[in-house]
């Protein structure tokens, strides 16, 4: 069965060679009346890259991610995926285009089931039309039942089969956050930004998270990652960057960062 | 919240067939049961409000956009089955077409303009909307006679295939069932729209957008698919009701419609089905059940306040509705189980 699932997760044979670069941002600029939040920041994620992105409360991070993945619109600079630029585009359209993400104050619909947040995050990236939906054609049909084939494969992988047909306001924090980082794989996305996705999860959880996490990433997921479990960004990273009041401080192997004075300063304060 | 209490209590399919196709019957055999014009007339009320209340539904309940401009839809579809109708000549049928797909334009139109703004100032918008179209109907005399009234609308004339005698509809019962088809297609859209992939859609864009944004779904264009194909329902439903009164006046497109419509809607229970269905009968039938309780006809000012205070103590103790209560209560019977019941 895993077998099965991990050729579906196989990036498709017209992706870009292993390494070179998928996510690119330069000079992004974001200000917030005053306060700039993200600024003048260069970075890539690689094909097949597993990429951390630190920083103090309030140094930029989510507003970085809010302005790749069109939930804002930088004021400056530029955001190209797959070599097709994106700064500004719809967030609907990012995310079809294959960026998926989570977000920090854990988002899932709360009167749908967990298979219906699961389903509904990959429908929308299947080919088909409003006219076939509402007539529930035998493709629809065909879809559905894939869709909910490779969605309780998910359910069962993040530990919440059986809680399947429960609606998600029913379930308790953690299991919202393990439902939104199914969601989050579910299309099968080019590139994957998780943030914070261990914050308010038990240690064993995080523990099998990071652990899929891992997996996907030898399978040739590329990620991004915000995080504040040192132990998980140390872990997992391949490449860390590294913001401070909107600025790219650092950046580098996590070994690296470990030994960096400015990090050091940014997080412990002169 | 009506998704998941809907789904605790669904029958298994073999007895919703069985209910689907007693409801039609029942529906079919109904007027054959009565001879009082008066009692055929409410069942036409009771479906004309089974689609309004449907059609209005798929915005509000769905794409939780509370649009208080929806009998502006209904009015103006009226309109042109009086106006350009006759101008052009067309049949009863094709005057419901042209109402449908003029209404679902300007729906569409409206929809671009109003979608931007949200929340409480969506609703005052479209309210802003309903009282200029009313202004208008009022005051544009050359084209609506205003408070005049358009008179005449010409009853409907129905040619049966293949035989060359046509049919001048122009009884009670015979609108009733020229309504019925109207109610089939209503109910087979709406749950089309609001089942599986679409239904998920819509839920989506109801409760939070931005997490509709990021699982590729446009809140945008579903909430312009609720509000155009819920258009041209009702500006069919708008052109059928000219034929019907044959009369056309400004107060089809009152405020009071919309007061009825939220009333239904809120206190059958939102985004159901069964609960939009059983509010609209309970109040077509509801004000000609005080009328007969009282010794004369309670006038429409008292009905608006009784109507206001119900949605009130809806939205304070009931705040699921009807469809709501009727979960519960079935899901109470179900758990206790009679047989249990009968063994102390
Ligand atoms: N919508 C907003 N309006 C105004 N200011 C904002 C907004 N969003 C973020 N900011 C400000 O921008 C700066 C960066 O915030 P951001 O949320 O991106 O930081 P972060 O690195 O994600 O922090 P945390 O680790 O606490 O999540 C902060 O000073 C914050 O107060
Ligand atoms: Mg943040």
């Amino acid at each position: 069965m895993s077998d099965d699932v991990a050729a579906a997760i196989v990036p498709p044979a017209n992706v870009p060679a292993q390494g070179s670069p998928l996510l690119v941002v330069r000079g992004l600029l974001k200000r917030f009346n005053g306060v700039v939040a993200v600024d003048h920041v260069d970075m890539v994620v690689n094909q097949g890259e597993l990429v951390s992105l630190i920083g103090p409360n309030g140094s930029g991070k989510t507003t970085l991610f809010n302005c790749v993945t069109g939930f804002l619109t930088p004021e400056d600079g530029r955001v190209s995926f797959r070599d097709e630029e994106i700064t500004g585009a719809r967030p609907d359209r990012i995310a079809l285009k294959g960026i998926s993400r989570t977000f920090q104050n854990v988002r899932v619909f709360p009167g749908l089931t967990v298979l219906d947040n699961l389903i509904l995050s990959v429908q929308q990236h299947q080919e088909d039309s409003i006219l076939k939906r509402a007539l529930r054609t035998a493709q629809i049909r065909r879809l559905e039942a894939e869709s909910t084939e490779r969605a309780e494969f998910l359910l069962e992988k993040v530990g919440l089969a059986r809680v399947r047909d429960v609606p998600a306001h029913d379930l308790v924090y953690g299991q919202r956050k393990m439902l939104e980082f199914a969601c989050a794989l579910i299309s099968d996305p080019e590139l994957i930004m998780l943030d914070e996705p261990a914050a308010g999860v038990s240690t064993a959880l995080v523990d099998h998270m990071k652990r899929y996490i891992l997996e996907l990433h030898k399978q040739g997921k590329s990620f991004l990652v915000v995080e504040h479990n040192m132990g998980v960004v140390m872990d997992i990273s391949e490449r860390i960057v590294v913001l401070d009041y909107g600025k790219k401080i650092a950046e580098g192997k996590p070994r690296e960062i470990q030994e960096n004075e400015l990090v050091r300063e940014a997080y412990f304060g002169s | 919240m009506s998704q998941g209490a809907a789904r605790s209590t669904r029958l298994p399919r073999w007895g919703r067939v069985a209910l689907a196709i007693s409801l039609v019957l029942l529906a079919l055999a109904l007027p054959r049961l009565t001879s009082s014009g008066y009692a055929i007339n409410a069942m036409i009320t009771t479906v004309r409000w089974m689609i309004f209340a449907l059609s209005f539904d798929l915005v509000a309940g769905h794409a939780g956009a509370v649009s208080l401009g929806h009998p502006v839809f209904f009015g103006v579809g009226a309109y042109v089955a009086a106006i350009l109708g006759p101008r052009l000549g067309l049949t009863f049928i094709s005057d419901m077409l042209l109402a449908a797909v003029l209404m679902a334009l300007l729906a569409l139109l409206a929809g671009i303009a109003f979608f931007r703004i949200r929340g409480v100032t969506f609703a005052i918008g479209t309210l802003g909307a309903a009282i200029i179209a009313q202004l208008i109907a009022n005051n544009a005399f050359t084209i609506t006679r205003g408070p005049m009234c358009i008179q005449g609308v010409a009853r409907p004339e129905l040619t049966i295939p293949f035989t060359e005698t046509t049919l001048r509809v122009a009884e009670p019962i015979q609108y009733y069932y020229l309504s019925l088809p109207l109610l089939f297609i209503t109910i087979i859209i709406y749950l089309a729209l609001t089942s599986s992939r679409l239904g998920r859609a819509f839920t989506a864009v109801r409760e939070d957008e931005v997490r509709a944004f990021a699982v590729g779904v446009s809140p945008l264009r579903y909430k312009l698919l609720a509000l155009t194909v819920g258009a041209g329902i009702v500006g069919a439903l708008g052109s059928f009701q000219a034929h019907y009164v044959t009369v056309v006046c400004p107060s089809e497109m009152s405020l009071a419609l919309t007061t009825t419509l939220l009333i239904i809607v809120f206190v059958g229970g939102v985004g159901s089905f069964r609960g939009v269905m059983i509010g609209a009968l309970i109040f077509s039938i509801l004000p000609r059940l005080l009328e007969a309780g009282g010794t004369q006809a309670i006038s429409p000012a008292l009905q608006q306040v009784v109507y206001g205070v119900i949605l009130v103590a809806v939205m304070v103790f009931m705040p699921g509705g009807l469809d709501d209560l009727v979960s519960r209560v079935t899901r109470r019977l179900r758990k206790a189980g009679p047989r249990e019941e009968q063994q102390p």
